[in-house]
Protein backbone atom coordinates (compact mmCIF):
# COMPACT_ATOMS: atom_id res chain seq x y z
CA UNK A 1 0.00 0.00 0.00
CA UNK A 2 1.25 3.22 -0.89
CA UNK A 3 2.04 6.68 1.04
CA UNK A 4 -1.04 7.92 -1.28
CA UNK A 5 -3.66 5.56 -0.16
CA UNK A 6 -2.84 6.06 3.21
CA UNK A 7 -5.83 7.62 4.47
CA UNK A 8 -5.88 9.89 7.93
CA UNK A 9 -7.40 8.58 10.83
CA UNK A 10 -10.52 11.11 10.33
CA UNK A 11 -11.46 9.54 6.89
CA UNK A 12 -10.51 6.32 7.94
CA UNK A 13 -13.02 6.55 11.57
CA UNK A 14 -15.91 8.26 9.52
CA UNK A 15 -18.17 5.77 10.36
CA UNK A 16 -18.67 6.30 14.06
CA UNK A 17 -21.14 5.26 16.84
CA UNK A 18 -20.86 5.48 20.74
CA UNK A 19 -20.91 2.00 21.92
CA UNK A 20 -20.40 0.87 25.39
CA UNK A 21 -22.13 -2.85 25.69
CA UNK A 22 -21.30 -2.91 29.00
CA UNK A 23 -24.47 -0.75 30.36
CA UNK A 24 -27.88 -2.56 30.83
CA UNK A 25 -29.35 -0.18 28.54
CA UNK A 26 -27.25 -1.97 25.97
CA UNK A 27 -29.54 -5.16 27.06
CA UNK A 28 -32.54 -3.44 26.76
CA UNK A 29 -31.82 -1.53 23.65
CA UNK A 30 -30.16 -4.56 22.16
CA UNK A 31 -32.33 -4.95 18.90
CA UNK A 32 -32.80 -1.24 18.10
CA UNK A 33 -28.47 -0.80 18.40
CA UNK A 34 -28.48 -3.83 16.46
CA UNK A 35 -30.65 -2.50 13.82
CA UNK A 36 -29.22 1.49 13.42
CA UNK A 37 -25.47 -0.37 13.11
CA UNK A 38 -27.03 -2.30 10.49
CA UNK A 39 -28.57 0.52 8.34
CA UNK A 40 -26.10 3.15 9.35
CA UNK A 41 -22.58 1.41 9.89
CA UNK A 42 -21.91 -2.18 9.90
CA UNK A 43 -18.80 -1.30 10.90
CA UNK A 44 -18.07 1.95 13.31
CA UNK A 45 -15.59 3.34 15.19
CA UNK A 46 -16.55 4.04 18.73
CA UNK A 47 -14.43 5.91 20.98
CA UNK A 48 -15.56 4.37 24.20
CA UNK A 49 -12.84 2.31 26.05
CA UNK A 50 -9.90 3.50 24.75
CA UNK A 51 -11.22 4.09 21.54
CA UNK A 52 -11.96 0.42 19.43
CA UNK A 53 -14.14 -0.99 15.98
CA UNK A 54 -16.97 -2.33 16.45
CA UNK A 55 -18.41 -4.37 13.84
CA UNK A 56 -22.04 -5.62 13.58
CA UNK A 57 -23.31 -6.84 10.30
CA UNK A 58 -22.46 -10.39 9.20
CA UNK A 59 -20.68 -9.94 6.10
CA UNK A 60 -18.17 -7.66 7.92
CA UNK A 61 -17.92 -9.96 10.95
CA UNK A 62 -17.47 -12.90 8.68
CA UNK A 63 -14.96 -11.48 6.44
CA UNK A 64 -12.85 -9.77 9.85
CA UNK A 65 -13.14 -13.62 12.00
CA UNK A 66 -11.79 -15.61 8.85
CA UNK A 67 -8.72 -12.91 8.44
CA UNK A 68 -6.54 -14.55 10.55
CA UNK A 69 -3.08 -13.70 9.68
CA UNK A 70 -4.55 -9.70 10.29
CA UNK A 71 -6.17 -10.02 13.61
CA UNK A 72 -4.49 -11.37 16.73
CA UNK A 73 -6.24 -12.36 19.98
CA UNK A 74 -2.89 -12.21 22.02
CA UNK A 75 -3.01 -10.89 25.36
CA UNK A 76 1.19 -9.90 25.52
CA UNK A 77 0.82 -9.75 29.36
CA UNK A 78 4.42 -8.73 30.03
CA UNK A 79 4.87 -6.47 27.11
CA UNK A 80 7.32 -8.77 25.11
CA UNK A 81 6.16 -9.27 21.72
CA UNK A 82 3.34 -6.29 20.49
CA UNK A 83 1.86 -5.03 23.79
CA UNK A 84 -1.23 -6.22 22.58
CA UNK A 85 -4.09 -6.64 25.26
CA UNK A 86 -6.15 -9.90 24.37
CA UNK A 87 -10.25 -10.25 23.45
CA UNK A 88 -11.60 -8.48 26.39
CA UNK A 89 -12.18 -4.76 25.84
CA UNK A 90 -11.76 -3.15 28.17
CA UNK A 91 -8.83 -4.92 29.45
CA UNK A 92 -9.91 -6.09 33.02
CA UNK A 93 -7.12 -4.46 35.69
CA UNK A 94 -7.22 -6.87 38.20
CA UNK A 95 -6.45 -9.97 36.06
CA UNK A 96 -3.11 -9.66 34.46
CA UNK A 97 -2.85 -12.95 32.42
CA UNK A 98 -3.10 -14.83 29.11
CA UNK A 99 -6.78 -15.74 29.04
CA UNK A 100 -5.87 -19.52 28.15
CA UNK A 101 -5.21 -20.36 24.40
CA UNK A 102 -8.38 -17.96 23.45
CA UNK A 103 -6.13 -15.58 23.88
CA UNK A 104 -3.11 -16.74 21.63
CA UNK A 105 -2.34 -16.24 18.27
CA UNK A 106 -1.04 -19.29 15.84
CA UNK A 107 1.57 -21.33 15.79
CA UNK A 108 1.06 -21.18 20.00
CA UNK A 109 -2.46 -21.31 19.87
CA UNK A 110 -2.57 -24.10 17.67
CA UNK A 111 -0.48 -26.63 19.66
CA UNK A 112 -2.92 -25.82 22.96
CA UNK A 113 -6.08 -26.61 20.02
CA UNK A 114 -4.69 -29.58 18.63
CA UNK A 115 -3.74 -31.09 22.16
CA UNK A 116 -7.76 -30.37 23.30
CA UNK A 117 -9.00 -31.59 20.12
CA UNK A 118 -9.31 -35.32 20.83
CA UNK A 119 -10.96 -34.67 23.99
CA UNK A 120 -14.23 -32.20 22.45
CA UNK A 121 -14.41 -33.81 18.85
CA UNK A 122 -17.76 -34.88 18.12
CA UNK A 123 -16.47 -38.25 18.51
CA UNK A 124 -15.43 -37.66 21.90
CA UNK A 125 -18.44 -35.98 23.02
CA UNK A 126 -20.73 -38.51 22.06
CA UNK A 127 -18.99 -40.55 24.44
CA UNK A 128 -20.35 -38.98 27.14
CA UNK A 129 -24.46 -39.31 25.78
CA UNK A 130 -25.37 -41.72 27.89
CA UNK A 131 -23.95 -40.04 31.11
CA UNK A 132 -25.85 -36.82 30.23
CA UNK A 133 -29.03 -38.32 29.46
CA UNK A 134 -28.40 -39.67 33.22
CA UNK A 135 -27.86 -36.48 34.71
CA UNK A 136 -30.46 -34.56 33.05
CA UNK A 137 -32.96 -37.40 34.29
CA UNK A 138 -31.84 -37.06 37.82
CA UNK A 139 -31.71 -33.73 37.66
CA UNK A 140 -35.89 -33.83 36.64
CA UNK A 141 -36.03 -36.11 38.75
CA UNK A 142 -35.59 -33.57 41.83
CA UNK A 143 -38.22 -31.53 40.82
CA UNK A 144 -40.95 -33.61 38.82
CA UNK A 145 -43.29 -34.40 41.91
CA UNK A 146 -43.24 -30.17 42.80
CA UNK A 147 -44.61 -29.09 39.54
CA UNK A 148 -41.88 -26.32 39.99
CA UNK A 149 -38.24 -25.81 38.55
CA UNK A 150 -36.14 -23.49 37.62
CA UNK A 151 -34.52 -24.16 34.69
CA UNK A 152 -31.34 -22.46 34.99
CA UNK A 153 -30.84 -23.54 38.93
CA UNK A 154 -32.05 -26.93 38.64
CA UNK A 155 -31.08 -28.08 35.23
CA UNK A 156 -28.77 -25.87 33.31
CA UNK A 157 -26.32 -24.75 35.78
CA UNK A 158 -26.15 -28.23 37.16
CA UNK A 159 -25.47 -30.96 33.69
CA UNK A 160 -22.80 -29.32 32.49
CA UNK A 161 -20.60 -28.37 35.97
CA UNK A 162 -20.97 -32.19 36.63
CA UNK A 163 -19.64 -33.52 33.21
CA UNK A 164 -17.09 -30.57 33.08
CA UNK A 165 -15.78 -32.13 36.61
CA UNK A 166 -16.00 -35.81 34.93
CA UNK A 167 -14.43 -34.96 31.24
CA UNK A 168 -11.33 -33.38 33.44
CA UNK A 169 -11.25 -37.01 35.75
CA UNK A 170 -7.02 -32.04 32.22
CA UNK A 171 6.30 -17.63 15.17
CA UNK A 172 7.99 -14.92 13.53
CA UNK A 173 4.57 -12.82 12.40
CA UNK A 174 5.22 -9.65 9.51
CA UNK A 175 2.22 -7.41 10.62
CA UNK A 176 1.36 -4.61 7.56
CA UNK A 177 1.26 -1.34 9.44
CA UNK A 178 -1.99 -0.39 7.57
CA UNK A 179 -4.72 -3.45 6.24
CA UNK A 180 -7.63 -3.09 4.48
CA UNK A 181 -10.35 -5.43 5.25
CA UNK A 182 -14.29 -5.57 4.41
CA UNK A 183 -14.06 -1.75 2.59
CA UNK A 184 -12.22 0.00 6.36
CA UNK A 185 -8.81 0.83 6.39
CA UNK A 186 -7.17 -0.81 10.01
CA UNK A 187 -3.74 0.74 11.86
CA UNK A 188 -1.85 -1.29 13.72
CA UNK A 189 -2.46 -2.34 17.02
CA UNK A 190 -5.84 -0.92 16.91
CA UNK A 191 -8.59 -2.81 18.81
CA UNK A 192 -11.99 -4.56 17.40
CA UNK A 193 -14.51 -5.89 18.88
CA UNK A 194 -16.96 -8.67 16.84
CA UNK A 195 -20.25 -8.63 17.62
CA UNK A 196 -21.20 -12.41 16.91
CA UNK A 197 -24.43 -11.88 18.11
CA UNK A 198 -25.26 -8.70 15.81
CA UNK A 199 -24.02 -10.21 13.30
CA UNK A 200 -26.80 -12.83 13.97
CA UNK A 201 -29.21 -10.92 13.44
CA UNK A 202 -28.32 -9.67 9.62
CA UNK A 203 -31.49 -9.28 7.76
CA UNK A 204 -29.15 -9.30 4.91
CA UNK A 205 -28.52 -13.09 6.11
CA UNK A 206 -31.19 -13.99 7.96
CA UNK A 207 -34.78 -13.25 7.30
CA UNK A 208 -36.78 -12.04 10.63
CA UNK A 209 -33.88 -12.60 12.79
CA UNK A 210 -34.99 -11.58 15.04
CA UNK A 211 -37.31 -14.50 15.57
CA UNK A 212 -36.29 -17.59 17.01
CA UNK A 213 -37.69 -20.51 14.73
CA UNK A 214 -36.25 -23.62 16.02
CA UNK A 215 -36.95 -25.13 11.79
CA UNK A 216 -34.84 -22.57 10.69
CA UNK A 217 -32.87 -23.57 7.31
CA UNK A 218 -29.93 -22.45 6.39
CA UNK A 219 -28.80 -21.11 9.88
CA UNK A 220 -25.14 -20.51 9.33
CA UNK A 221 -25.23 -18.51 12.98
CA UNK A 222 -21.90 -17.51 14.67
CA UNK A 223 -22.68 -18.52 17.95
CA UNK A 224 -19.65 -20.49 18.64
CA UNK A 225 -17.30 -17.97 16.90
CA UNK A 226 -15.68 -18.30 13.59
CA UNK A 227 -12.42 -19.17 12.20
CA UNK A 228 -9.19 -20.63 13.84
CA UNK A 229 -10.79 -19.72 17.36
CA UNK A 230 -14.30 -21.49 17.02
CA UNK A 231 -15.73 -22.20 20.45
CA UNK A 232 -13.89 -25.78 21.26
CA UNK A 233 -16.92 -26.80 23.43
CA UNK A 234 -19.37 -26.64 20.85
CA UNK A 235 -20.15 -30.16 20.50
CA UNK A 236 -20.48 -30.26 23.95
CA UNK A 237 -22.68 -27.75 24.13
CA UNK A 238 -24.83 -28.94 21.18
CA UNK A 239 -25.03 -32.60 22.70
CA UNK A 240 -25.90 -31.28 26.39
CA UNK A 241 -28.69 -28.69 25.11
CA UNK A 242 -29.93 -31.46 23.11
CA UNK A 243 -30.71 -33.98 25.98
CA UNK A 244 -31.82 -31.19 28.01
CA UNK A 245 -34.58 -30.29 25.92
CA UNK A 246 -35.70 -33.76 24.81
CA UNK A 247 -35.86 -34.99 28.28
CA UNK A 248 -37.58 -31.62 29.52
CA UNK A 249 -40.84 -31.85 26.42
CA UNK A 250 -40.72 -35.68 27.20
CA UNK A 251 -41.58 -35.38 30.79
CA UNK A 252 -42.88 -31.72 31.44
CA UNK A 253 -44.70 -30.75 28.08
CA UNK A 254 -46.75 -28.26 29.62
CA UNK A 255 -44.08 -26.41 30.95
CA UNK A 256 -44.92 -22.54 31.51
CA UNK A 257 -41.96 -20.17 32.05
CA UNK A 258 -42.71 -17.08 34.70
CA UNK A 259 -41.77 -14.22 33.16
CA UNK A 260 -41.84 -12.03 36.22
CA UNK A 261 -39.47 -14.79 38.01
CA UNK A 262 -36.69 -14.38 35.23
CA UNK A 263 -33.77 -13.01 35.99
CA UNK A 264 -31.42 -11.54 33.47
CA UNK A 265 -27.57 -10.59 33.82
CA UNK A 266 -27.82 -7.04 34.55
CA UNK A 267 -25.35 -6.62 31.25
CA UNK A 268 -24.65 -8.24 28.23
CA UNK A 269 -21.35 -6.77 26.88
CA UNK A 270 -19.37 -10.21 27.17
CA UNK A 271 -22.18 -13.07 26.98
CA UNK A 272 -25.84 -12.93 27.45
CA UNK A 273 -27.82 -15.57 29.65
CA UNK A 274 -30.21 -15.94 32.30
CA UNK A 275 -29.33 -16.21 36.24
CA UNK A 276 -32.82 -18.01 36.99
CA UNK A 277 -35.97 -18.96 34.79
CA UNK A 278 -38.76 -20.57 36.76
CA UNK A 279 -41.46 -22.75 35.52
CA UNK A 280 -44.58 -24.39 36.62
CA UNK A 281 -46.09 -27.71 34.76
CA UNK A 282 -48.09 -30.60 35.53
CA UNK A 283 -46.43 -33.12 38.34
CA UNK A 284 -44.84 -36.32 36.93
CA UNK A 285 -43.60 -39.71 38.18
CA UNK A 286 -39.77 -40.07 39.31
CA UNK A 287 -37.57 -42.24 36.86
CA UNK A 288 -34.51 -44.01 38.37
CA UNK A 289 -32.66 -43.27 41.19
CA UNK A 290 -32.35 -38.92 42.34
CA UNK A 291 -29.43 -36.93 41.58
CA UNK A 292 -26.64 -37.75 44.51
CA UNK A 293 -27.62 -41.20 43.62
CA UNK A 294 -27.01 -41.27 39.99
CA UNK A 295 -23.95 -38.87 40.14
CA UNK A 296 -22.06 -41.75 42.79
CA UNK A 297 -23.29 -44.29 40.00
CA UNK A 298 -21.73 -41.84 37.21
CA UNK A 299 -18.22 -41.31 39.05
CA UNK A 300 -17.69 -45.15 39.40
CA UNK A 301 -18.34 -45.64 35.52
CA UNK A 302 -16.13 -42.53 34.87
CA UNK A 303 -13.48 -43.99 36.58
CA UNK A 304 -13.94 -48.04 35.62
CA UNK A 305 -14.60 -46.72 32.23
CA UNK A 306 -11.94 -44.24 32.04
CA UNK A 307 -14.22 -41.85 30.04
CA UNK A 308 -12.30 -39.09 30.32
CA UNK A 309 -9.00 -40.32 28.32
CA UNK A 310 -8.82 -38.71 24.92
CA UNK A 311 -10.88 -39.95 21.76
CA UNK A 312 -7.67 -41.94 20.59
CA UNK A 313 -6.98 -43.30 22.85
CA UNK A 314 -10.68 -44.65 24.16
CA UNK A 315 -13.16 -44.57 21.21
CA UNK A 316 -16.66 -46.68 22.66
CA UNK A 317 -19.82 -44.74 24.09
CA UNK A 318 -20.20 -44.88 28.26
CA UNK A 319 -21.80 -47.88 29.06
CA UNK A 320 -24.55 -47.19 31.88
CA UNK A 321 -25.81 -50.64 33.46
CA UNK A 322 -29.94 -50.27 34.68
CA UNK B 1 -23.46 -32.72 -8.38
CA UNK B 2 -19.72 -32.42 -7.09
CA UNK B 3 -18.77 -31.68 -3.53
CA UNK B 4 -15.98 -30.45 -1.40
CA UNK B 5 -15.19 -28.79 1.37
CA UNK B 6 -12.18 -26.20 1.70
CA UNK B 7 -9.54 -27.71 4.82
CA UNK B 8 -8.28 -23.77 5.21
CA UNK B 9 -12.01 -22.95 5.84
CA UNK B 10 -13.24 -25.84 8.05
CA UNK B 11 -13.16 -25.53 11.60
CA UNK B 12 -15.43 -28.41 12.88
CA UNK B 13 -18.69 -26.57 12.83
CA UNK B 14 -20.44 -29.83 12.31
CA UNK B 15 -23.72 -28.58 10.67
CA UNK B 16 -22.89 -30.22 7.56
CA UNK B 17 -22.98 -33.39 8.97
CA UNK B 18 -25.70 -32.92 10.90
CA UNK B 19 -27.66 -32.08 7.71
CA UNK B 20 -26.36 -34.93 5.44
CA UNK B 21 -25.13 -37.08 7.30
CA UNK B 22 -24.46 -39.91 4.30
CA UNK B 23 -22.54 -37.27 1.95
CA UNK B 24 -19.94 -35.54 4.80
CA UNK B 25 -17.36 -37.36 7.35
CA UNK B 26 -16.12 -35.88 10.50
CA UNK B 27 -12.73 -36.01 12.10
CA UNK B 28 -12.58 -38.26 15.08
CA UNK B 29 -9.90 -36.15 16.61
CA UNK B 30 -10.86 -32.20 15.90
CA UNK B 31 -14.55 -32.98 14.07
CA UNK B 32 -13.05 -30.79 10.70
CA UNK B 33 -15.50 -32.40 7.51
CA UNK B 34 -15.21 -34.17 4.67
CA UNK B 35 -17.21 -35.63 1.85
CA UNK B 36 -17.53 -39.54 2.15
CA UNK B 37 -16.95 -39.17 -1.90
CA UNK B 38 -16.94 -35.70 -4.22
CA UNK B 39 -20.24 -37.86 -5.97
CA UNK B 40 -23.60 -36.65 -4.85
CA UNK B 41 -26.06 -39.40 -4.75
CA UNK B 42 -28.81 -37.53 -6.55
CA UNK B 43 -31.33 -37.88 -3.35
CA UNK B 44 -28.72 -36.27 -1.31
CA UNK B 45 -28.39 -32.71 -3.67
CA UNK B 46 -30.99 -30.73 -1.36
CA UNK B 47 -29.54 -32.17 1.71
CA UNK B 48 -26.18 -31.16 0.42
CA UNK B 49 -27.27 -27.59 -1.14
CA UNK B 50 -28.67 -27.08 2.38
CA UNK B 51 -25.62 -27.73 3.87
CA UNK B 52 -23.64 -25.30 1.92
CA UNK B 53 -25.94 -22.79 3.13
CA UNK B 54 -25.74 -23.99 6.84
CA UNK B 55 -21.65 -23.53 6.71
CA UNK B 56 -20.51 -20.81 9.19
CA UNK B 57 -17.59 -20.74 7.77
CA UNK B 58 -18.95 -21.46 3.92
CA UNK B 59 -16.54 -23.99 3.52
CA UNK B 60 -18.18 -25.79 1.29
CA UNK B 61 -18.73 -25.49 -2.49
CA UNK B 62 -20.62 -27.77 -5.14
CA UNK B 63 -20.45 -27.45 -8.89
Amino acid sequence: MSADEVLDDADRKKNRFHFDRHTPEYRHQFESVTQEMHAKCPIAWSDTYGGHWVAAGNREVFELARSAEYLSNDHDVNNERRGYKGITIPTPESMKIQGGFLEMDPPEQRHYRRTLNPYLSPAAVSRWAPVVEELVRACLNEKIETGQIDFVDDLANVVPAILTLAMMGIPLKHWAIYCEIVGVQFKEGERLWLSWAMANRDPAVFDNPNEIDLARTGNRHHSFGLGIHRCIGSNVARMVFKHMVTAVLDRMPDYQCDPAGAVHYETIGVIQGMQHLPATFTPGPRLGAGLDETIETLQQVCDEQRLAEPVTVRKAKAEIVH
Amino acid sequence: MKVKVDPERCQGHTLCAMIAPKVFELDEVDGHSSPISEDVPADQEAQVAEAVRSCPEQAISIW
